[in-house]
């Protein structure tokens, strides 16, 4: 989805990063590592962004450990968050009915926006 | 993933090929405590490395400060793009020892 919107090749893999990032984000915490358990994600393409939406039916994440924060140089945890912070442009969690969602948000490239 | 060893003079190298991730990289980072508890010098082939999310940069980070404890030392090279923009994006480039070839690595090992 980021070539064909237009993305430069380093967002694209940054985009395939970020998800990855947030998925492995719900089977270490939502779901204690059981990588059994079921992750829906789906795709929505906005006038101006792209937003992929994680709905997972595990535990709900702390909020805490979603918030920007300071990399420890030699932290061995807490760098995922940090990865989908500097690539996306907004990520934000709700509680849905039965589950959690977690929404990765990327503005589309300028040009791109012109032309939808 | 697959995780190769072998001995060059004093330095054993780990050439790696593959993505690292949350499922291959508990054996990435078993074979490379292996390596270090046998020799002093130890150093990560990523040329085949198109890919490395959080879990890998943790395993490197977990050998890293292993090698530190045990005063030895750990190097990574052969950075593909994808592994380089996720050390930058982690904010790591700074924190290992990262040669750009195998003669680098092998020349800093003479140096030392």
């Amino acid at each position: 989805m980021g070539k064909i919107h237009e993305f430069p090749p380093q967002e694209c893999r940054g985009l395939v990063l970020a998800v990855d990032e947030a998925i492995a984000n719900v089977i270490r915490h939502a779901y204690g590592g059981d990588v059994e358990q079921p992750v829906e994600l789906t795709f929505h393409l906005f006038a101006d962004r792209l937003e992929f939406v994680l709905f997972d039916r595990g535990v709900a994440p702390d909020p805490a450990r979603l918030e920007p924060h300071a990399l420890d140089a030699v932290a061995l945890s807490g760098r995922g968050t940090h990865i989908i912070r500097s690539i996306m442009d907004g990520v934000s969690y709700e509680k849905a009915p039965g589950g959690n969602l977690l929404r990765l948000i990327k503005l589309l490239p300028v040009t791109e926006r012109n032309n939808l | 993933m697959n995780a190769n060893v072998r001995t060059i003079g004093a330095t054993q190298i780990i050439d790696v090929v593959g993505h690292i991730d949350l499922g291959t990289s508990p054996a990435f980072r078993k074979t490379m405590l292996d390596s270090l508890k046998t020799g002093d010098r130890l150093a990560a082939n990523l040329a085949q490395v198109a890919y490395i999310d959080s879990s890998g940069i943790a395993s490197l980070l977990e050998v890293l400060k292993e090698a530190k404890n045990k005063k030895k030392t750990f190097m990574l090279f052969g950075l593909t793009s994808g592994v380089r923009e996720v050390l930058q994006l982690t904010r790591l480039t700074g924190v290992f020892e990262i040669h750009e070839s195998e003669e680098d690595v092998l020349n800093a090992g003479a140096k030392g």
